[in-house]
């Protein structure tokens, strides 16, 4: 069985949404990511803690559809260890995948690029890496 | 216009019943059947999860908030699937919607 809609929906991506990475408040937070698309609901607070300049740890908290939660919880998992520059590497990578452009990448970015085949799902996908960008570009380092 | 409103009515009824056979669906909804609109939640899904597989199955259904985001809120809803019916609509499409219901599930969930 395989149509558009079991590309997106593969079983990395549910079993990801079902049991997301890190899903709960983190203690003594350094700083909030704020991802919220108004159009559809979606809406997740990221939770970073910093040390000697890298993201040591992360967590989040919201609700959205699967292939947000999917797409928040991989970004939070990948996040965890990287300075700023290797977290904009990251974001490079991911937005590499979701073009198509990476027919290497791991098996979740794949899952997560067919949500462009969709109408109005691409930006699921994309909502808590468009908040990291924001953040990102904001700054010229993380915290010592 | 007579005959409109008994079709809307007999539709929205044939699909409350045969929704109603879906495990773990919810109604949003079940006042007088003359809008011709059923709304619905299914456990274990998001609603704009749900719509895309339906819309994958030809299925024309909205997700979201349908512009009622107080009253979501104070449902404490993320949002309905919604199914609405016309005078061009046959019975044979609610059985349709059944079966992508059931496919969806079993996708989703």
């Amino acid at each position: 069985m395989s149509d558009r809609a079991t590309e997106l929906y593969q079983q990395i991506l549910l079993e990801t949404a079902r049991s997301p990475y890190h899903f709960h408040q983190l203690e003594a937070v350094d700083h909030q990511l704020e991802a919220y698309n108004p159009y559809c609901g979606d809406q997740y607070q990221i939770f970073l803690r910093f040390q000697a300049g890298r993201i040591e740890a992360g967590s989040f908290l919201g609700y959205g559809c699967a292939v947000s939660k999917a797409s928040t919880s991989a970004l939070v998992q990948r996040l965890e260890g990287l300075s700023r520059a290797e977290a904009l590497e990251l974001l490079a990578k991911f937005r590499k995948a979701m073009q198509g452009e990476s027919p290497d990448s791991e098996e979740l970015f794949q899952a997560l690029s067919a949500a462009k085949r969709f109408p109005g799902r691409e930006s699921c996908a994309s909502l808590s890496w468009d908040a990291l960008e924001e953040w990102l570009t904001s700054i010229d380092s993380l915290p010592e | 216009m007579v005959n409109i409103q008994q079709h809307t009515e007999a539709m929205t009824n044939y699909a409350r019943e045969q929704l109603q056979q879906v495990p773990g669906i919810r109604f949003i909804g079940t006042g007088h059947p003359t809008s011709g609109i059923v709304s619905f939640l299914l456990n274990g899904t998001h609603p704009h999860d749900l719509a895309t597989v339906l819309n994958e199955k030809q299925i024309a259904v909205r997700a979201g908030h349908h512009c009622t985001q107080p009253l979501m809120h104070r449902l404490g809803i993320p949002g309905t699937v919604r199914a609405s019916f016309g005078v061009y609509n046959t019975f044979s499409e609610i059985d349709r919607l059944v079966q992508g219901l059931q496919y969806a599930q079993s996708i989703l969930t």
